[in-house]
């Protein structure tokens, strides 16, 4: 962390931020990979279908329903990717 | 719909809102280590882990107004409302990029609003004021909305009242208690219910999920019964038809984009210990993504059920009455009327934050200390809450709605100013007020054309016609206007303001 903590601030905050700062920022392709689910569930055309219906839900809710799960996992690999 | 009164119902729901309000009256005096002040008061101290902000998140954007409304628009449009779902998958990704940034630079200035960051970063207090006021004009409707789903509990439950002051009672009562809490514990309040509320939430709809779909013989059932009746009423439909895919992309979009800069969200954001935490929860917070997923097909759930409602608002409570026994009904009635708390705890408290950082410390008081800047929040929480109430009590609550769509389109003028500059300051601050008063105009213009009744206009492009969110037309001529005027201003050599911040200010 190379910007200054101001002299008012007590010790143990300026602890607490270096503490909490993993100091990396997002690369080009996190932000690629982090817009991904922008393109997947933004142009519904793709997905506004009835077949093939999963578990008796029309693919157009099974299909939304599975991007909670892919878009977490995304963010999750971005979050591992600059944690480490 | 036949009301009746009902004991075990009404005494359930009583006695858990007291055991909820005891609670929270116990663990507000959870003390802080650290600094008091407004940060204390507004923010908690900035110490909220991964759990809490959790919790708070989550207890801060899936409100009351959204567990009704959200069905309630399935129930009466079908797929088209289920833009709801898309729009809460894709807000987290966005979270990820660009929040962690705002609390870098927050925690190491000491900001408390989205418009502080705009004071420092483009040195103009002008624009820090329509960033501030934007923020409050769209608050208040919010707020107010909130007891739509109280309202809709408590009528579902026979406690109508002959008259207005007898049905508002309980309304007026909850707001009270809702103006005492925050004054008292700022923050920390709503972050406590909030366990208990996300818990009860979970609880009940987790029931309804399982009980409901079995009263119908599964989903397979319930969607193939709720298509004859949307073909049977001619309007509506289970899957998306294309005259709706510019609609409801775009509305995902732009509510995606401005759910983050409501400035209760803001708050919650900022009130975190780390911006690991804000990234750990960008990840977990989808969990609350699926509940609602879930809550929306309670419309589909409803259509199939043949409802007969006198209001689309009253799905979700005539859908408990059929599934849950009455006391269980009390109990989910609590958790709806918990549920509207929380959020307007956190909306005041956001509301009042920016009243006193960005004017009464701005324009009115300019030394005041941490101290004095806490009790003048404090004391703006309780006008915050009064005027909420005084809208709730003589508003209809149809225009609550509508503003609180106006509130929508207008808080998403604000990202410009708030989100480009946490990377680079392209733009001078004329340049994005400039935008910022165009676009503010423009949606007012569209929306008053569509006399408030829907968020989409139609507009004609090569022959087609699409249906856009007025929201996001007005962001891009916003943003077409910034970069113009921003453009002429350098051709020009004009001068920016200072930068009160250094690039590594944003990282964490």
């Amino acid at each position: 962390m190379s910007k200054e903590v101001s002299s008012n601030e007590t010790k143990d905050e300026r602890h607490q931020i270096r503490e909490a700062a993993p100091a990396r920022s997002l690369r080009a392709w996190h932000y690629c990979v982090l817009s991904l689910p922008f393109f997947g569930l933004l142009l519904p055309s793709f997905y506004a279908r009835w077949s093939p219906e999963i578990f008796g839900f029309p693919f157009f809710y099974a299909y939304q329903f599975l991007w909670i799960f892919v878009s977490a996992a995304l963010t999750a690999l971005v979050y591992r990717s600059i944690t480490k | 719909m036949t009301s009746s009164l009902d004991s075990v119902t009404i005494g359930a729901f009583f006695i858990v809102l007291l055991l909820t309000a005891a609670s929270g009256l116990l663990i507000s005096k959870w003390q802080s280590r650290g600094k008091g002040g407004l940060e204390e008061w507004g923010l908690g101290g900035r110490q909220f882990g991964t759990l809490v902000t959790w919790f708070l998140v989550g207890g801060d954007f899936y409100t009351a107004y959204t567990i009704i409304a959200v069905p309630a628009l399935v129930f009466a449009t079908g797929a088209a409302g289920f833009f709801a779902l898309p729009y809460t998958i894709i807000v987290y990704p966005f979270v990820f990029a660009t929040m962690p940034r705002l609390w870098a630079v927050s925690r190491a200035h000491n900001l408390v609003t989205p418009a502080d960051f705009v004071r420092l970063r483009y040195g103009s207090h002008w624009l820090a004021s329509a960033v501030a006021l934007t923020g409050i004009l769209a608050l208040m409707p919010y707020v107010a909305l909130q007891f739509t789903g109280i309202e809709a509990v408590l009528s579902q439950m026979g406690i109508t009242g002959d008259t207005e002051i007898m049905k508002m009672t309980p309304v007026v009562l909850a707001f009270v208690g809702v103006a005492g809490f925050t004054f008292a514990a700022g923050l920390r309040a709503p972050a406590l219910i909030a366990f208990a509320k996300d818990v009860m939430i979970y609880v009940v709809v987790i029931a309804a999920v399982v009980a409901l779909p079995h009263h119908f013989g599964g989903y397979r059932n319930i969607f193939t019964l709720a298509s004859n009746h949307f073909a049977a009423q001619h309007s509506g439909s289970v899957v998306l038809q294309p005259s709706g895919f510019s609609a409801y992309a775009t509305l995902a979009l732009g509510s995606a984009l401005a759910a983050f800069m409501y400035p209760h969200t803001v708050t919650s954001v900022l009130a975190s210990s780390s911006a690991k935490v804000i990234r750990r929860n960008a990840v977990l917070l989808p969990a609350y993504t699926f509940l609602l997923g879930l809550v929306a097909l309670l419309g589909i759930v409803g259509v199939a059920a043949n409802l007969h409602l006198h209001s689309s608002k009253d799905v979700i409570p005539a859908l408990f009455r059929l599934a849950f026994p009455r006391w269980f009904l009390g109990f989910a009635f609590a958790a709806i009327t918990v549920a509207a708390l929380v959020p307007a705890a956190i909306m005041s408290i956001a509301a009042a934050n920016l009243f006193t950082r960005n004017l009464y410390v701005e324009y009115l008081n300019r030394d005041a200390t941490p101290g004095r800047q806490g009790s003048v929040a404090k004391f703006a929480s309780l006008g915050v809450n009064a005027c909420a109430l005084l809208f709730v009590l003589i508003v209809p609550m149809q225009y609550a709605i509508n503003l609180q769509l106006l509130g929508g389109v207008l808080v998403l003028q604000t990202l410009p100013a708030i989100v480009f500059g946490l990377w680079k300051r392209l733009f001078h601050h004329q340049a994005l007020l400039a935008g910022w008063a165009a676009s503010l105009l423009l949606s007012g213009f569209l929306l008053a054309e569509l006399k408030l009744q829907t968020s989409s206009y139609p507009i004609t492009i090569g022959g087609h016609i699409f249906s856009v969110y007025v929201g996001i037309i007005a962001l891009v001529t916003n943003l077409a206007i910034t970069c113009v005027v921003s453009w002429i201003l350098d051709v020009l050599k004009v001068a920016r303001l200072v930068d009160g911040t250094v690039s590594a200010d944003y990282i964490a």
